[in-house]
């Protein structure tokens, strides 16, 4: 130490000068430090402070050629610099040869050294830290050194607390700073979530739903993906399937669909509450339709849909083309970029997956993407869910109500069914016998009014008659007897039977039979029912006036089927009963039970066919009958045993 | 409307109901047949041996020996009589031939169908 000791207020003087300069805190420090160095002739000067969690002391600063480690940290009590913490007094070894037994076992880290002292910086309150001086040349340090050693221990104490003040500051800020990121990003989930399942909500149909999810993960509002995909396990068949894709097909109409989007301003959830039909073009877009193709079976090498699902696991793909399946199934059809898959849960289990990328902005999709995702797939799982459960709910008791109505008429025949066999014959014989003798008269009597008469009893016995066979017939299953027959001849036949009575009620026929219709499977008798109802429905709508009836047959070989129609020029029938006219026991009519066009669309049914009613432009109805021409599906024919013709 | 130089065709009616017969017997002798009534099943086989119809019309449903049964007993003694059953119901026509007869006839007081299977089977 050649440097001229100076005086306790020189020293003084000359750390307030550094301490008052324009440097910066940690600079000031360490200018002190090698003041103190220089000035009090010490070897080592050096300041510990407290660590933020305020039970370790690490080096903080020493003097330029200080020689202690700046990696230790001592806990406070360990140490000696750790025992002048706890104790917060100040440690002093004027000659460590000579120090105190209990000071020993801590002196042999400070071996060569001659002096140490540990001073504690501290206010009334709080330690900050503590000034370490070690000196090597066995001066020894007098009263008036260690005075000056605790003054400035007492200026730095101030300076250090005002340090540890800002560095507080500075954390805290920043620690605020941060936090305010982290509030904006869970402000902008929960807004998102809670936009999200008031969206769910607006609707129980799951397409709906599929097009809310899929549109949430898509629109610059929502998670801003450019396109959306979206897939849901079959249970029963152990698959996953397509079930709607939301995207552009091009980069040109994605740039138009986000600038409306953008223009319009909206909300997602307005958006959602403005979009009361979801049938707009994009559904049925290039992804949509290759989406709604895919069924992938459940196996572990079927691929990442099929993963995703069974390991509930989430995908981030880079290679568009990494996963087989997808690249064939998906990106053969549609521009491939690289994407990720979520499985949305349910209760349960997961029951689908929403596959999203960014074909069109190459944005990468990260980390905080998918947990957005994610939180969107839990949200839209619960709904599919609840809809699943009330689409069940909505199946079963439909299915309850056409079993229930089953029951009824079920009821209602087997009570026909039963009235008619032990009525039928002894209403049928009387009647045959009133009605038979009552043609007779008519055509024998030469009294007109006896004639007419007649006419009345005949005309209601055939009404009767009629009512009974229509009971008849539907309250029985037919066995039906297929063989090859020609409706022309049937149609001929039926319309001879009844010529008197379609003259009687000034009904012209008019017939238009094809020659190349080919004969086809059906129950003639049958058949013959057919055309005897429609042609008494015809004549019933031309009561009043007569008109024309005019039947039409053809083949259409494009079908494999004939068709009959039965035209007439009646009154028609009102638009709004005409989805009921086939239904059992309506009628418009104040006569007959309602049964005849049943009859004419149960016999059609039996034959495979189909029949049809629809009004004339100008008036009147026609009725459309299409038989398959082969037996495809049909009973086949029964054996003609006993058949001696 | 009797037919001149022709041998006059002689048909047997089997219903148990009088007034269906009497119709029946009227209806068929206005075309010219002779008729033979019979009331039930067993006067019906006692006239088919003794009379030897060319046509029987046949009701089903009879008291005693029934229709199909009569039909059993008629094919016994001859497999080529035509026989028409005649009846209230419709639900046995697809049955008719396996029972050996020839038409199936739903009664009804328009007798054009009868007259008309009648004529056919005749000719």
């Amino acid at each position: 130490m050649s440097m001229a000791q100076r005086t306790t207020s020189e020293i003084l003087s000359g750390m307030i000068e550094i301490a008052n300069s324009s440097l910066d805190s940690a600079r000031r420090v360490k200018l002190l430090m090698d003041y103190l160095t220089e000035n009090w002739g010490v070897d080592v000067c050096a300041l510990y402070t407290l660590t933020s969690e305020k039970i370790h002391l690490k080096l903080w600063v020493q003097n330029e050629g200080g020689t202690l480690d700046s990696e230790r940290v001592y806990p406070v009590g360990e140490g000696l610099i750790g025992k002048a913490a706890l104790d917060k007094k100040p440690i002093i070894i004027r000659n460590t040869v000579q120090a105190d037994a209990t000071f020993s076992a801590l002196l042999s880290e400070y071996r060569g050294y001659s002096s140490l002292a540990f001073i504690p910086l501290m206010d009334d309150q709080f330690l900050y830290g503590i000034l370490t001086l070690m000196d090597r040349s066995g001066a020894q340090w007098d009263e008036e050194k260690l005075i000056t050693f605790s003054v400035v221990a007492k200026g730095l104490t101030g300076a250090v607390r005002n340090l540890q003040l800002i560095e507080d500051n500075k954390r805290a800020i920043t620690t605020c700073e941060r936090s305010t990121g982290e509030k904006e990003a869970i402000v902008k989930e929960l807004s998102l979530l809670y936009e999200l399942s008031q969206a769910l909500m607006t609707t129980i149909k799951l397409d709906d739903l599929f097009h809310i999810t899929l549109s949430a993960a898509t629109m610059g509002k929502g998670l801003g993906f450019n396109r959306a995909m979206l897939f849901l396990v079959n249970e029963s068949k152990k698959t996953i399937e397509g079930k709607m894709g939301v995207g552009p097909d091009s980069s040109e109409e994605a740039g138009k669909v986000w600038k409306e989007l953008s223009e319009n301003g909206k909300d997602f959830l307005d958006w959602v509450k403005s979009q009361r039909r979801w049938k707009t073009g994009k559904v049925f877009s290039l992804v949509d339709r290759t989406v709604r193709e895919i069924k992938i079976p459940l196996r572990e090498e079927n691929g990442l849909l099929a993963q995703a699902v069974m390991h509930e696991k989430t995908f981030i793909v880079a290679d568009p083309f990494q996963d087989p399946t997808i690249a064939q199934r998906i990106f053969s059809k549609i521009p491939a970029a690289p994407y990720a898959l979520v499985p949305i849960c349910g209760k349960k289990a997961t029951i689908g997956v929403i596959m999203i990328d960014n074909l069109f902005n190459k944005k990468p999709i990260t980390d905080y993407d998918l947990r957005l995702l994610t939180m969107l797939a839990n949200q839209a799982g619960l709904a599919i869910e609840n809809s699943r459960l009330y689409e069940n709910l909505e199946i079963m008791n439909e299915e309850l109500r056409i079993a229930q109505e089953k029951l009824i008429q079920n009821e209602k025949f087997a009570t026909l069914g039963m009235m008619s066999s032990v009525v039928v014959h002894e209403i049928k014989n009387p009647l045959v016998a009133i009605g038979g003798f009552a043609r007779r008269l008519e055509k024998s009597s030469a009294n007109p009014t006896e004639k007419s008469y007649s006419k009345i009893i005949v005309k209601e016995v055939e009404r009767l008659e009629k009512t009974l066979t229509d009971i008849l017939i539907f309250s029985k299953e037919p066995k039906l007897d297929f063989q090859e027959n020609n409706l022309n001849q049937i149609l001929e036949y039926t319309l001879t039977l009844m010529s008197e009575n379609l003259d009687d009620n000034g009904v012209q026929v008019e017939k238009s039979l094809s020659p190349a219709l080919p004969s086809i499977y059906c129950d003639s008798q049958q058949i013959k029912q057919v055309f005897i109802n429609l042609f008494y429905n015809a004549m019933e709508t031309m009561e009043e006036g007569g008109g024309t009836l005019m039947v039409k047959t053809y083949p259409v070989w494009e079908d494999n089927s004939v068709v009959i129609e039965v035209i007439d020029t009646g009154k028609g029938i009102p638009p709004e009963v005409l989805n009921n006219i086939f239904n059992p026991f309506f009628t418009t009519r104040d006569k007959g039970v309602g049964l005849g066009l049943s009859i004419v669309q149960k016999i059609i049914s039996y034959h495979k066919g189909i029949i049809e009613a629809r009004n004339n432009l100008e008036r009147g109805v026609t009725f459309t009958i299409r038989l398959p021409i082969h037996r495809n599906g049909m009973p086949s024919v029964q054996s003609e045993k006993g058949g001696r013709r | 409307m009797k037919r001149k130089g022709k041998k006059t065709k002689k048909i047997l009616i089997i219903d148990d109901e009088e007034n269906v017969r009497l119709l029946y017997q009227e209806e068929l002798q206005d075309e010219g047949y002779e008729v033979i009534v019979a009331s039930n099943g067993q006067e019906g086989l006692e006239k088919f041996n003794h009379h030897k119809p060319d046509l029987i019309t046949l009701d089903i449903h009879m008291v005693g020996i029934n229709g199909l049964e009569t039909l059993r007993l008629i094919r016994e003694r001859s497999r080529n009589i035509p026989v028409i059953l005649c009846t209230a119901y419709g639900e046995y026509k697809q049955d008719f031939r396996s029972w050996g007869s020839d038409a199936y006839i739903v009664k009804s007081s328009d007798l054009n169908e009868l007259l008309t299977k009648v004529k056919e089977i005749l000719r």
